[in-house]
């Protein structure tokens, strides 16, 4: 058992055995997430990230070359859902940094506001991630935006929310899940159509399709012009 | 040089274009979790009164979805003020989760632990018709029954039983149970006798929940699939939002996007209102216009019940009628 950064910051691999896994330190020692291993290495515990529950770390394994999220970063996720993905950002950005995690479901935000109590760099926000203006007097300038949100016009509500809340230079990270913008097209037409209809409003550095860890999915980064 | 005035969850402030603040009125803790903190478009705060006064050619803005301009949200990006947004997001969402809760979501659960329960139920009897079975193949082969069958096991024994359906106990394949086994055999029918009471009771709690939340909804479908079809749905509101064509397909989801997905596959006629004694009365040919006709009714009845309307169901259960046939 290893653990060596990656060329990420904030981002660790752990050895385990022969596999080799993506991970992130643990903010709250001792604390386990969702079910997730814990590796101690030099006073220092681990939280590995799995990439079949989470995107960004399919983006990792799928060998992205840019997640636009650093220590520090404030980050504005929206999709957060219970705070699979959201625990492990909050990990990434540490303690100087801070997760604004935005859900419209309440049944599952009640797991982030478990979440959240434990870490004070998450405030949960129960909103439509549609209507920016609901949750804009609870937030700051953001560094990125994270958008995980299995909607039909999920394209418009990710740039609408870099618009209002992104700097300039900040980083996007959208991930489509082509099954639910139409169901009966072909992924990959409608990963073009997301493609073009990105880069009229912004730049994109790099995307990934996440098969075969997540069916029809593909993640986006792009960078604020 | 420009400035402006911004209200957020905070209080308000007057930042300049160096993302400084240059004067600041924060509302107390308790207003902040409150939620008209936002002046909604026109509703101007006392405080914002004040500044405005203060500051003349400061140009106000209101939070909308259009946004606010950067430099004004990155006035905010100080750990102080991230600390309170914290403090401030987290009661407000707390609250706002407890007020998510509407008595529709307790119809919900509640027929959602009845299916739950029938899962359960079938186990248990078909185990227990096993175990019971050594002892008296024939009765247990005789009745098919799940919820009679545990109830008469429990009130007479063996030999009355087979007298019951008439055959000779001498003959009998069972092997005799001695009273210990009898006994722990008759502890696990007894629960599950009560599971069936509890079943009971839950579907008429359901019922009493809808005759209050959705007495037309109720009366045009009945307990379970009034009640199913809101699970489906996720609430009276969403499925007094949805179109009759939705809702004919709820819970035939599965047929549904298979033939959006390739259009070999026919489309489904309905979902769960199959069981509704209309659809079923009716011949196999009209099924289907039984389902549509249905579902446009109960659309009708959910868009009344969701926005406390009369009761109409007897008029619509009646123009049903009038064009299928009676049905129960």
């Amino acid at each position: 058992m290893s653990v060596s950064p990656n060329k990420f910051q904030g981002v660790y691999e752990v050895q385990l055995g022969k596999k080799r896994f993506f991970a992130t330190k643990n903010l709250v020692p001792g604390r386990r997430v969702y079910g997730e291993d814990l590796v101690r290495e030099r006073d220092c515990e681990y939280r590995v990230w799995d990439a079949t529950r989470s995107k960004i770390a399919a983006a990792l394994v799928k060998g992205i070359s840019q997640i636009g999220i650093y220590p520090e970063s404030k980050v504005l996720y929206l999709g957060a859902s219970s705070g699979t993905t959201v625990s492990h950002v909050s990990d990434l950005v540490g303690k100087d940094g801070f997760v604004f995690a935005v859900d419209f479901a309440p049944r599952s935000t009640r797991d982030l506001v478990f979440l959240a109590q434990e870490r004070l760099n998450i405030a949960p926000i129960l909103a439509d991630a549609n209507h920016p203006g609901q949750y804009l007097p609870l937030l700051c300038e953001v560094d990125a935006v994270v958008q995980d949100i299995a909607q039909r016009d999920q394209v418009s509500i990710f740039l609408k929310n870099c618009r209002v809340f992104l700097k300039q230079g900040g980083f996007g990270i959208l991930s489509v899940k082509a099954r639910s913008i139409d169901v009966t097209r072909k992924p990959n037409l409608i990963f073009k159509e997301v493609r073009a209809q990105l880069e009229k409003n912004i730049t994109i550095v790099d995307y990934r399709t996440l098969d075969p860890l997540e069916k029809d999915h593909c993640i986006f980064v792009c960078k604020k012009k | 040089m420009k400035s402006w005035i911004y209200c957020n969850a905070l209080g308000c402030f007057v930042i300049d274009e160096n993302k400084k603040i240059i004067n600041s009125l924060p509302f107390s803790e308790e207003a902040a979790v409150q939620d008209p903190v936002l002046p909604e478009a026109g509703k101007t705060l006392d405080a914002q009164m004040h500044l405005q006064k203060k500051y003349p050619s400061a140009e106000l803005i209101v939070p909308s979805d259009e946004g606010v301009p950067l430099v004004v949200l990155a006035a905010f990006n100080d750990k102080k003020f991230l600390e309170k947004l914290r403090v401030i997001a987290l009661k407000r969402t707390k609250q706002k989760i407890a007020q998510s809760v509407r008595r529709d979501a307790l119809i919900v659960q509640a027929i959602n632990e009845v299916d739950e329960l029938d899962t359960v139920m079938n186990m248990l009897v078909k185990r227990l018709r096993e175990w019971y079975g050594l002892h008296n193949p024939e009765f247990e082969h005789a009745i098919d029954d799940h919820q009679r069958f545990v109830q008469t096991i429990m009130d007479d024994d063996r030999t009355s039983l087979l007298k019951k359906i008439k055959v000779d106990e001498r003959y009998a394949m069972g092997a005799p149970f001695a009273k210990e086994d009898i006994e722990a055999l008759m502890r696990c029918a007894k629960k599950i006798a009560s599971l069936y009471e509890l079943r009971a009771d839950l579907i008429s709690y359901v019922e009493n929940v809808m005759e209050k939340e959705c007495p037309n909804v109720l009366e045009m479908c009945g307990t379970s699939i009034g009640a199913k079809l809101l699970s489906i749905a996720g609430g009276l509101e969403r499925l007094s939002r949805m179109p009759a064509s939705t809702i004919q397909l709820l819970g035939a989801e599965k047929a549904l996007f298979r033939h959006l997905r390739n259009r070999s596959y026919l489309p489904p006629k309905y979902g769960v209102i199959i069981q509704h004694p209309l659809v079923a009365k009716v011949k196999k040919n009209d099924k289907g216009k039984a389902a549509r006709a249905l579902a446009d009714k109960i659309a009708i009845a959910a868009k009344v019940d969701f926005f406390k309307g009369k009761k109409i169901a007897p008029d619509l259960k009646k123009q049903l009628v009038d064009r299928f046939g009676e049905y129960s």
